[in-house]
Order: structure tokens, then C-alpha cells, then sequence
């Protein structure tokens, strides 16, 4: 009994004595967590440990440069904190990689970490922006709130090794709501101060900066800042922006309301209406009450040629002159036919003359050529027959011979020739045709055949188509025969022209 | 001359004086490089991180070592402080120098970069040609910047390339493209802080500048 328990006793002993002996291991193996260059001239590397086994251990950090074989102990294991490593100036080369290893190491053993390879280019990563503080400016039209702050200590921004870049965020801080409001974030470029323009009257506002080097990772944010902004902003800018909004109602009203009432003139004003066409004469108005006659008389003008009686007397001339150096060829007759009125003392004027002109010549063409010249006033018929001197041009008014004149003469006839006959009879010499002209027609256009000119129209006649004029003049003075032959006479269309008033 | 003319043509001197003194000026220069720079810098990095996210664990193994990087040869100072102590002209040569010798390569890198297997492979090719015409663009500017500075010895050291293929197989293609790219990386961020030093000393009464 008492053997079995003494045994007991120092099995249990033994065992307490066994399990506490366990505990001692050699070390886990330590991991490197992290390395870090706040300025791109040195860097930190920081590790974790592994089980320490139940021993002390103690731990060491290797380092072999990139093509070199000699192995290095770390320079500085304190200035960085536990468990880390920090590389001085001296010890820091950039674009070359560094393979570290961290060795654990307890009396009863090593742990070698993993090997890792770091280079100072990749692991750049500053302290905060230092001194951040926010203050509230407020000026008459637009507050503000102004951050400022400093690079971090440590950064060289002078030399141009590192490029320093910094970032602005803030929220409203809503004490009591559940919901946060989320951060604005806005880039500040290398300055040291951002303003933040019309902030919401009465918020409390948290701002924080952070930064980065060039290509490397940002810092993290600096602590928070709070700005509280001020109520009365309310006041001055709303009391401002309701005078001119009452201001701009007014006046809308006033310039809707003139409108209403004067709203033609104003149309009238901007939108000026477009003539219409107008016919001088034609009045739409007798065109709406359907009264053609009316209208077809306001049509016609003054100028168109009518039929009217005539009261003057009028004193057809015809007038048969002697052109025999203008002939070029032979038989040719020109008979020019001037109407006027009967002044024997101006018959060198031309008054109001219609002068048909008649050119014949042997071949029995018959070129009518038609002159006239009209003027207001005097109106003279006369008859000028221009040919061959040898042709004795015979003129004849309703059958009774005209006196036939010479050239620069007028010889009037006593009856109303309205038809005349001329045969050519080679000599040309002005003869004056009186006629008393009788309206042959009064306002009748259906007797009207042809229209030559403003002032000419040629009527049918009663008188058989036949109708040919034949002039025929005795040459009193100069009997020009020269002999030659006459052909017939073409036939002449009968021609009557009118006087125009004017 | 009449007086007109006489006005044009002191105008045209002054401004050809002015020109041939100032031009654009060695700041704004210097200021368009380091841009050109940062920029060409980003772009290797994210290229970088295209890969990164589909690499095969195998080939990270098989990489192989930056030392061996064609431009490994070239001395550059590793630190600030031998940084802040090599002359302005010498500086530039070197940047100068690393973006000449990696023309050839990129030029190779873009021509793989279509046949990569890799899922990322549009990507990665679009960047590549960016990668290229930023590299046309920065050495271009370098060179005016080169003759604004007046320096007497054009020092360029040669880094030849002789590489002319990535690979056989898909696998090691693909590593020695990530390996090219990484050296790449490294060089990009040399040119970059060296043209910022060279930024920072030729605006000398404008802190603002560095």
C-alpha cells in the first residue's frame, strides 16, 4: 500500500515535471510584416514572432544586397521599436534589392523566416501632413473655411528627390444621426492650404490631409480637425437673395401686364406685317361685290388706248416726198404716212405724227415699216410716199384725188379720207390728207384686227378685203420720169390710225 | 525704309532675340519631361499589376535575377546624397542613356505582347504600345532639354540589347516578359527621379517647382 502510493506520488511528480518540460521548444518561425521608407533615404522593417517556444529568444535580422553574397546584420534594432529594424542613410541604397531574413533563435534552437525581398523604391510611404488647422473666414458675399498644415518632418521637399503630393477630405458631423455621411475627398496638388467655399451654415465639420511621395503609397490621415460654422451666415445672404428675387417678380408683372394691354402696337413694333401686292386700279373690295363692269373700268388707265371722238380737227397729210438719192435699187417706193393736224406753218415740226412708212419695190414686196413719232399736242396725218422719181405716185382719197404736195409742203383735202389709195407713180412729194376724223367705232373692240403700237390699231373695214391704197400724185413741178417700169402695186392693207389725245 | 517697315523690322529682331535667348524656356522643358516621366513610370507599374494577377506561381521561381538586367551596368547613384552631388549634365546623360537602351526592348516586349498567354493579354498590349510612344515622346524631350543645356560632352553610354526572342514555350515567354517589364520598372523610376532632381535645380528661385 505503501509502495503503490510512493509510486503514484512520483508518477504524478514526474508527469507535472514532464508537461513543463514541453513547453520548451525551439522558436515558430518569425514573419516580416512589413518594411517602410518615409522619405526614400532610409526604412524600417518590422516582424512578427513566432512561438517563442518557453524560452527567451532573441531574434536577428539579415540582409544580402542584390549581387552580393556578404551577408549583414541589422544596423539599428531599437530606434524603430520592437521587433524592427531600421536601416540609416548609410545602409540604404535605392534600385538595388535587399533579401532579408529574420532569425528567431531560443537555446534550443533557430527559426529562419522567409526570405524577403524588398526594394526602397516600392516601399515609400510618408508620416501624416503635420499641424493641420482649419479656420473659418467670413467674408460679405462668399464664406469659407482655410486648411492648412505642413509636410511632414522628415520629407525633404526642397531637393527634388521626393515630389510631395497631399489630399484634403471632410464630412459633417452628424452627432446622433445613425447614418455617417460620407467623406469628400479633394486633391490639393503640392500647396499647403485648401479653401473650401460655401460651407452649410451651422455644421460641424471634420477635415483631415494626408500625403504621398511620387509613385508611392499615401500616409495615413492626419488626426481630425473640427470646424463648427457659424449660423448668422442665414441673414446676409438670404435677405439679399429675396430682395432680388421680389425685385425681378415685379418687374415681370409690370412688363406681362403692359403687354396685355398693348399688345398690338408691341406686335406691330417686332413683327412689322408684310405688304401686300396691290394692282394700282384694281379695288378688292368691288372685286368682293362681284360689279365686273366697275372694276374693268377703274382698270383701265388713262394711257391705253381708246376709242374716243375726237373734236379737233384733225388733218391728215400726205405727205409725198422725193428721196430718190436714199433709193439703191429700182421700183422701190417708200411711202411714209405722217398723220397730224393741219398747220400748214409748222408742217416742218413734226408734231404728233404717226408716219407709216411704206417701201415698195419691184419685186411687188411690200415692206411696211411703221414709224411714228407722237407728241402731245399737234397730230398731223401725213402721207409721205418715197420712191422712184419716175413713178408718179397718185393719191387718192375716197376715190377723189388728193392734192399732192411737195416734200416740205402740206396740202390738205377737203373730205374725210379715211381710206386712201396710193399707186406709186415715182415721184415722192408730201401731200396733206385733211381729214375730219369720225370715231369709226365707239368703245367697240371687236372691230379691232391688229394692235401695232401703243397708239395704232388696225380695224376691219365694211369695205371689201380688197382695199388697197393707191396713191397717186401729179407732179406739178418736177416731172421726174425717168422711164422705167412700174410694176403693179401691191395691195396695201387699208390702214387707219388714230389719233391719240393726249 | 519708311517707317512702317522700320517698326516691323525692329519688331522682328527683338522677337527673333527673344526666341533664340529663351525659346521655351529650360523650366517648362524640364517641367514637361518629369511629367512625361511620372507618367511612363505609372504606366510600367500597372502593367506590372496586370500580370501580377494571373502569374503562375511556377514562374516566379524561374525568374531571373534584376542583375542581369541589360542596363545593369550602367553606375547610377543609389542614394540621395550621391544623387544631389552628380552635376545637372551628367544627370541628364544618364536618364538619357537608360531611355535609349530600352527602345529595342520595348519595341520586342510590344510585338510579344499580343501572343502572351494570359488573360489579360489586350491590356497588357494596348499599355505596351502607350508604353512605346511615351518613351518616342520623353527622348524627344530629352533632347531639346539636351541642347537647351548647352553642355559641351554628349556622354551617352550604349547598353545594347541583344535579346531578339522571349522564349519558346508559353511559360518561359511569359516570365521573361515579366522580367523585361520589371526591369523596366526599375529603370523608369531612375529616369523619373532624375529629371525631377535636374526640375528641382534649374528652377531655382521657384521652390514651388520641386
Amino acid at each position: 500500500m505503501w509502495r503503490d502510493a510512493e509510486q503514484a506520488l512520483t508518477l504524478i511528480w514526474l508527469l507535472s515535471w514532464t508537461a513543463h518540460g514541453v513547453c520548451h521548444s525551439p522558436p515558430g518561425r518569425p514573419r516580416l510584416t512589413r518594411c517602410r521608407s518615409p522619405e526614400k533615404e532610409t526604412f524600417t522593417c518590422w516582424w512578427e514572432p513566432g512561438s517563442t517556444g518557453g524560452l527567451p529568444t532573441s531574434y536577428q535580422l539579415y540582409y544580402r544586397k542584390e549581387s552580393s553574397l556578404e551577408v549583414f546584420e541589422c544596423p539599428d534594432y531599437h530606434k524603430a521599436g520592437n521587433n524592427s529594424c531600421y536601416f540609416d542613410k548609410q545602409h540604404t541604397s535605392i534600385w538595388i534589392l535587399y533579401n532579408i531574413t529574420v532569425v528567431a533563435s531560443n537555446a534550443l534552437g533557430k527559426a529562419y523566416s522567409e526570405s524577403v525581398e524588398v526594394d526602397v523604391m516600392d516601399i515609400v510611404q510618408p508620416h501624416p501632413p503635420e499641424n493641420v488647422n482649419v479656420t473659418f473666414m467670413q467674408t460679405t458675399n462668399s464664406p469659407y473655411f482655410l486648411v492648412q498644415w505642413q509636410p511632414p518632418h522628415d520629407a525633404d521637399t526642397r531637393s527634388g528627390w521626393v515630389t510631395i503630393k497631399y489630399e484634403v477630405r471632410l464630412k459633417i458631423e452628424n452627432s446622433g444621426d445613425e447614418e455617417d455621411s460620407s467623406w469628400e475627398s479633394y486633391s490639393a496638388g503640392k500647396q499647403l492650404e485648401f479653401s473650401i467655399y460655401s460651407p452649410q451654415p451651422g455644421a460641424c465639420y471634420i477635415v483631415q490631409v494626408r500625403c504621398k511621395l511620387d509613385h508611392g503609397l499615401w500616409s495615413e490621415w492626419s488626426p481630425s480637425s473640427f470646424i463648427q460654422i457659424p449660423d448668422n451666415m442665414l441673414d446676409t445672404q438670404n435677405a439679399v437673395m429675396i430682395i432680388a428675387i421680389t425685385l425681378t417678380v415685379i418687374i415681370f408683372l409690370l412688363t406681362a401686364g403692359a403687354l396685355t394691354v398693348k399688345m398690338k402696337p408691341v406686335k406691330h413694333f417686332l413683327l412689322p406685317p408684310v405688304p401686300e401686292p396691290k394692282i394700282s386700279g384694281l379695288n378688292t373690295q368691288l372685286l368682293k361685290s362681284g360689279k365686273s363692269e366697275e372694276i374693268f373700268s377703274a382698270l383701265i388707265t388713262p394711257g391705253y388706248p381708246q376709242i374716243v371722238q375726237s373734236s379737233d380737227r384733225q388733218v391728215e397729210y400726205l405727205v409725198v416726198s422725193d428721196y430718190d438719192e436714199e433709193m439703191d435699187f429700182e421700183g422701190k417706193a417708200h411711202l411714209e404716212y405722217q398723220k397730224g393736224e393741219n398747220h400748214p406753218t409748222d408742217n416742218t415740226q413734226k408734231g404728233s405724227q404717226n408716219s407709216i412708212k411704206i417701201s415698195l419695190n419691184s419685186s411687188q414686196d411690200l415692206n411696211t415699216t411703221l414709224s411714228e413719232n407722237v407728241h402731245s399736242g399737234a397730230v398731223s396725218n401725213q402721207l409721205s410716199v418715197l420712191g422712184e422719181p419716175q413713178q408718179l405716185l397718185h393719191l387718192k382719197c375716197k376715190g377723189s384725188p388728193v392734192k399732192a404736195q411737195d416734200r416740205n409742203t402740206q396740202m390738205s383735202s377737203g373730205s374725210n379720207c379715211e381710206h386712201v389709195s396710193i399707186n406709186p407713180a415715182g415721184l415722192t412729194e408730201y401731200v396733206e390728207v385733211d381729214e375730219d376724223q369720225k370715231p369709226l367705232v365707239r368703245e367697240d373692240y371687236s372691230m379691232v384686227s391688229d394692235v401695232i403700237s401703243d397708239n395704232i390699231l388696225v380695224l376691219q373695214d365694211s369695205i371689201p378685203v380688197q382695199g388697197h391704197k393707191e396713191v397717186k400724185c401729179d407732179k406739178t413741178s418736177e416731172a421726174e420720169e425717168t422711164g422705167g417700169v412700174f410694176e403693179p402695186l401691191g395691195y396695201l392693207e387699208t390702214l387707219t390710225t388714230f389719233s391719240s389725245e393726249s | 525704309m519708311t517707317q512702317g517697315s522700320r517698326l516691323c523690322f525692329a519688331v522682328a529682331v527683338l522677337m527673333c532675340a527673344f526666341v533664340s535667348i529663351n525659346g521655351v524656356g529650360l523650366n517648362d522643358l524640364l517641367e514637361r519631361a518629369s511629367q512625361l516621366s511620372d507618367k511612363l513610370h505609372s504606366l510600367s507599374t500597372s502593367l506590372t499589376n496586370d500580370l501580377d494577377s494571373h502569374f503562375p506561381p511556377v514562374g516566379r521561381v524561374m525568374m531571373p535575377r534584376p542583375s542581369m538586367c541589360h542596363t545593369s551596368s550602367l553606375q547610377v547613384p543609389n542614394d540621395k546624397d550621391q544623387a544631389l552631388k552628380v552635376p545637372e549634365d551628367e544627370l541628364l546623360s544618364l536618364a538619357r542613356s537608360l531611355l535609349l537602351a530600352w527602345s529595342d526592348p520595348l519595341a520586342l516586349l510590344s510585338s510579344e505582347a499580343s501572343s502572351l498567354a494570359h488573360p489579360e493579354r489586350n491590356t497588357i498590349d494596348s499599355k505596351t504600345k502607350e508604353l512605346q510612344e511615351n518613351i518616342n515622346s520623353l527622348g524627344a524631350g530629352l533632347e531639346h532639354v539636351f541642347n537647351k543645356m548647352d553642355s559641351t560632352s554628349d556622354n551617352l553610354s550604349s547598353l545594347p540589347f541583344y535579346t531578339n526572342s522571349l522564349g519558346q514555350d508559353k511559360t518561359s515567354r511569359l516570365v521573361n516578359f515579366h522580367f523585361l517589364l520589371s526591369c523596366f520598372r526599375r529603370d523608369s523610376h531612375k529616369i523619373d527621379s532624375f529629371l525631377k532632381v535636374l526640375r528641382c535645380r534649374a528652377a531655382k528661385k521657384r521652390p514651388e517647382m520641386c
